[in-house]
């Protein structure tokens, strides 16, 4: 017993939070059921995908507006091999995640070699996910605006990620994603290219001036984030059985991908995990609220977008009074006090 | 006294404007290995271009750079950093987010892709420069003299053959200049070969080998500091406008 203490001492904390959180959301499901079974699957995924976006947003310093773009490829590239050729969607994932990281390289490459910095590398992000959803609407290959949907096979199977209702086969696929995610990030942030994928970020000049060579750094970034986010793509269409451009490829999606990761905080570990377990659950009350509000409130049913309106206030909320976010604005707290008290120590 | 030193760096005949502006005129120096050449010049005379074109920052419009027997002329920062050149800037670029250890481990990555050995190796250096009761304070919290002394420290890291040292020696006050004239000699000692620009003049006597004089983008002489000290066009151009000002 003493053993495995000592070994658990040595351990890297966020490793050690990792395990605790992979135990506790592993029960999760025993504990709820139905519609709320359904708010976790939401939850796991946006974390996820907030937590492949923060690779490249956070971390790297490259602010995408166009996450939808690897998203789409995902699910499109799952859809269009188990319907038209009868593939298992996990084969579908994995094609998805290469293509995804090989769209996710060349336009970086491109807005890199172009030097788009700031804003102009934002929208270029964005253009490019937009490009690709006009592209798939037209597109008659993969049905047009008609979209795809899920061929049924009424049973559960995990080679064909399809489960009956109620049944917690998604919560744990869609957990085991949030984990890999979670785990390659932990990896790569305690790992020479993490070092210096964050060094690019606070400085490049400086970065290059130690030799980082900042274009294959970046690139690794984004491919990385690219093909993490495509994984998230697969899983969601297997869940809502349905795909069409504006769901794989809209504006909608890209901010839905950055939002728990801004709200927790960017370029943190635990950020996006946290900002995910504020928002979904926030966005299901406030959407509840509209559709069957209680007596007092009687005036706000059938106001579509209200509920918006709601979400927006207070997400600016949230970012006037915690502009790091939740999870970042805590933790340089802690930090900077940890930070003073050992400098102190360290001169008397 | 120095040509039988085989040279580790020369610039050939390097020009470079900027819009029409002339910041470098066939500029010649050569940097003789285990040496400290010095650059001075008055304020715009091209000391920090020429770093640049030296560290891959700025591709020069003509001329070469040869470094360690290879022409390294237009190769990018990263690849010249990797060739044995650790540069400092003039203006501090910390990586803000990290602390100064592992600002110096980045650096030290360089040398070696194992975790462990490039963090002791960090903390060595951090102690060597004196940063020791900072190793763990964000590095963009750190003061001036503080930043600059972390410049030197992820420069060594990188464990060059020629250190560009730009204007190690600003914003430092008097009193703590000879901690840091000591250690570049000692650095000195151990085989590193140095190329810097100053202004303290003082620190420039006590340690250059050699002295380029730089005066509107073209080296006006070079030498000893005794020979360039008692040079006629130094004295009027540099020194002497100087002491003009100083007695008028």
């Amino acid at each position: 017993m003493t053993r495995v203490a000592e070994l658990w001492r040595r351990i890297d904390r966020n490793v050690k939070i990792l395990v605790v959180v992979a135990v506790v959301l592993a029960v999760v499901p025993f504990v709820l059921s139905g519609s709320s079974l359904d708010i976790g699957v939401r939850i796991l995924l946006f974390a996820m995908l907030a937590s492949a976006w923060n690779l490249m947003a956070g971390y790297a310093g490259l602010f995408s507006f166009g996450h939808a773009a690897y998203f789409g490829i995902g699910a499109y590239a799952t859809a269009v091999l188990q319907v038209d050729y009868g593939w298992s969607p996990w084969l579908g994932m994995l094609v998805g995640m290469a293509l995804a990281g090989v769209f996710a390289i060349v336009s970086g490459y491109l807005s890199f070699r172009y030097r788009l910095r700031g804003a102009y590398f934002v929208l270029t992000t964005f253009a490019f996910a937009e490009m690709l959803r006009l592209i798939f609407l037209h597109w008659d290959f993969v049905n047009g605006a008609i979209g795809l949907r899920v061929p049924l096979i009424r049973e559960s199977s995990w080679f064909d990620m399809q489960f009956p209702p109620g049944s917690r086969g998604y919560y744990y696929v869609v957990l085991a994603m949030l984990l890999a995610v979670l785990v390659i990030v932990v990896l790569l942030m305690r790992s020479r290219s993490g070092y210096y994928i964050v060094a690019i970020r606070d400085n490049e000049e400086a970065a290059a001036a130690v030799g980082v060579n900042p274009m294959r750094y970046k690139l690794y970034a984004v491919g990385l984030s690219g093909a993490l986010t495509a994984m998230g793509g697969t899983f969601y269409f297997q869940y809502i059985f349905f795909i069409d451009p504006a769901l794989a490829f809209g504006p909608a999606v890209s901010i839905q991908i950055l939002l728990p990761a801004i709200i927790g905080g960017m370029g943190t570990m635990w950020g996006p995990l946290i900002g995910a377990f504020l928002l979904v659950p926030l966005g299901e009350l406030t959407s509840g609220l509209i559709r069957t509000p209680p007596e007092f409130l009687s005036f706000l049913s059938g106001r579509a977008g209200l509920d918006l309106m709601i979400f927006g206030a207070l997400l600016v909320a949230i970012i006037m009074f915690l502009p790091k976010g939740v999870y970042g604005s805590i933790s340089d707290r802690v930090t900077a006090r940890r930070q003073r008290r050992q400098h102190e120590e360290a001169v008397t | 006294m120095n040509e039988q030193r085989s040279p580790l760096l020369s610039v050939e005949s390097v020009s470079k404007s900027f819009d029409g502006l002339q910041a470098l005129t066939d500029v010649n120096v050569v940097v003789p290995q285990g040496e400290i050449t010095a650059v001075i010049g008055p304020n715009g005379a091209g000391k920090t271009t020429l770093f640049n074109v030296i560290a891959g920052s700025l591709r020069p419009d003509t001329g070469r750079v040869m470094f360690d027997g290879g022409d390294i002329t237009g190769w990018p920062a990263h690849r010249v950093a990797r060739a044995g050149i650790g540069r400092t800037f003039q203006l501090m670029k910390p990586f803000a987010s990290m602390t100064v250890n592992e600002n110096v481990l980045v650096a030290a990555f360089e040398r070696t892709g194992r975790r462990a050995e490039a963090s002791a190796k960090a903390a060595e250096i951090v102690e060597r420069v004196g940063l020791g009761t900072w190793s763990g304070q964000l590095a963009g919290e750190l003061p001036t003299a503080g930043q600059k002394h972390l410049e030197l420290a992820r420069a060594l890291a990188l464990e060059p053959k020629l250190l560009l040292l730009d204007e190690v020696l600003a914003g430092i006050l008097p009193t703590e200049r000879q901690l840091v004239i000591d250690l570049l000699r000692e650095i000195k000692a151990a085989g590193v070969t140095m190329l810097l620009v100053e202004h303290v003049m003082a620190a420039v006597m006590a340690l250059s080998d050699e002295i380029v004089v730089l005066h509107h983008g073209a080296v006006l002489a070079a030498g000893t500091p005794e020979q360039v000290t008692c040079d006629d066009r130094v004295i009027e151009a540099y020194l002497g406008e100087e002491q003009l000002i100083a007695e008028g």
